[in-house]
């Protein structure tokens, strides 16, 4: 099943009044639109409440998505218009020169920094997450870090790894499964002492 | 579990795999945890930065305020298509029959002098024609130039012809 596929059973649920799915597309998603966002407004706490507007109008519009465009796209409109009505009710303007069209927002890059906007705490448990995402795989075993960066950061299929790697498709699930259980095992203490905390 | 949920993250599970894991997703709390640990690995190694943890807090409790969508079950795509052509028929129809009940019809082309030449019509000439040609006209009278939707009138006429002739 495709991620556009995936996202659209989500919906469907959604639509049919589970909102549980409907957080796992904000879970899915609430990064990237923030870091899309962070390119209208400058402010992370206005980010956030932004970031936050716009997944409350994409809920209140969900009977209105028939899944013409994916859900992302879709999302990708709506924090757009929230990020200009927010910006023209605080007597601002957004920006042109960082106006981005709809039809970029399938191919919105990953890759892409998010403007620098955080308070001196918030970079730092920021850093620190990022230093245990990175020590960790540092000190993954060689197979299993690379088969997550092939998959994670080169989008790679299972198919591409296998022969990148020269081992069956059943080893590369196997391994990229235990490289992210590896992270997650090192997040999980952050992320429980993070409660409250703004990165 | 969580395994087969990175497999679905990744897109490489089957539909019907797929839809049993999102169906667990509902009921597992540590796989939906999973979930988003997962995706904030991508994100982070994709050079991304996670939002506040309040973030999720709050945005959760607005949704909890907001009241359930309902969306009306979308047609299948079978019954969507059926719909359509009978629609598309359904105009055509109306479009035929509206343009058989209201097309121009054949006019006379107008005269340079229509008041002088309506005088001669005053006193039609009017030639008696033998009983055979009315039974030519009854017997050829589908190939006669009519304008459609004109009812009786062709049969009116070859049958008034008919009745005259036998006062003869």
């Amino acid at each position: 099943m495709t991620d556009r596929e995936i996202d659209r059973q989500l919906v469907a649920r959604a639509q049919r009044g589970d909102k549980q799915a409907f957080e796992l597309l904000v879970e899915k998603y609430q990064r990237k639109l923030a870091r899309l966002l962070s390119r209208f407004i400058r402010d992370p706490a206005e980010v956030e409440d932004v970031t936050q507007e716009a997944f409350i109008k994409a809920y209140r519009a969900l009977p209105a998505f028939r899944g013409d465009s994916a859900f992302y796209t879709w999302l990708y409109r709506i924090g757009i218009n929230t990020a200009k009505n927010y910006l023209m009710a605080m007597g601002r303007r957004a920006p042109t020169s960082t106006e981005v069209e709809a039809e970029e927002a399938e191919g919105f890059e990953e890759g892409e920094q998010l403007r620098d906007i955080n308070t001196p705490e918030s970079v730092l448990l920021s850093n620190e997450i990022a230093e245990t995402v990175n020590s960790t795989i540092e000190g993954l075993p060689e197979e299993l870090r690379r088969a997550i960066q092939m998959r994670e950061i080169e989008g790679m299929s299972y198919e591409d790894i296998a022969q990148a790697m020269n081992c069956p498709i059943g080893t590369v699930r196997s391994r990229i499964f235990r490289a992210r259980e590896a992270i997650a095992e090192q997040l999980r203490p952050l992320l429980d002492i993070r409660k409250d905390q703004r990165w | 579990m969580k395994e087969r949920l990175s497999e679905l993250m990744d897109g490489e599970l089957d539909d019907r795999s797929a839809a049993a894991v999102l169906e667990a997703l509902g009921r597992d709390r540590e796989a939906r945890q999973a979930w988003g640990t997962y995706h904030m690995t991508g994100d982070a190694m994709r050079g991304g930065r996670p939002l506040s943890e309040g973030f999720a807090a709050r945005l959760s409790a607005r949704l909890a305020a907001e009241p359930t969508v309902l969306a009306p079950r979308a047609l299948p795509a079978e019954s969507r298509k059926w719909f359509a052509l009978s629609a598309a028929a359904s105009l055509a129809a109306v479009a035929l029959v509206g343009w058989m009940a209201f097309a121009p019809r054949p006019q006379v082309a107008p005269s340079a002098a229509p008041v002088a030449q309506a005088q001669p019509e005053a006193k039609p000439n009017i030639v008696p024609l033998p009983t055979a040609a009315n039974d030519y006209l009854l017997a050829h009278q589908g190939f006669s130039p009519r304008v459609s939707l004109q009812g009786m009138a062709p049969y009116v006429r070859t049958v008034s012809e008919q009745a005259v002739e036998p006062r003869r």
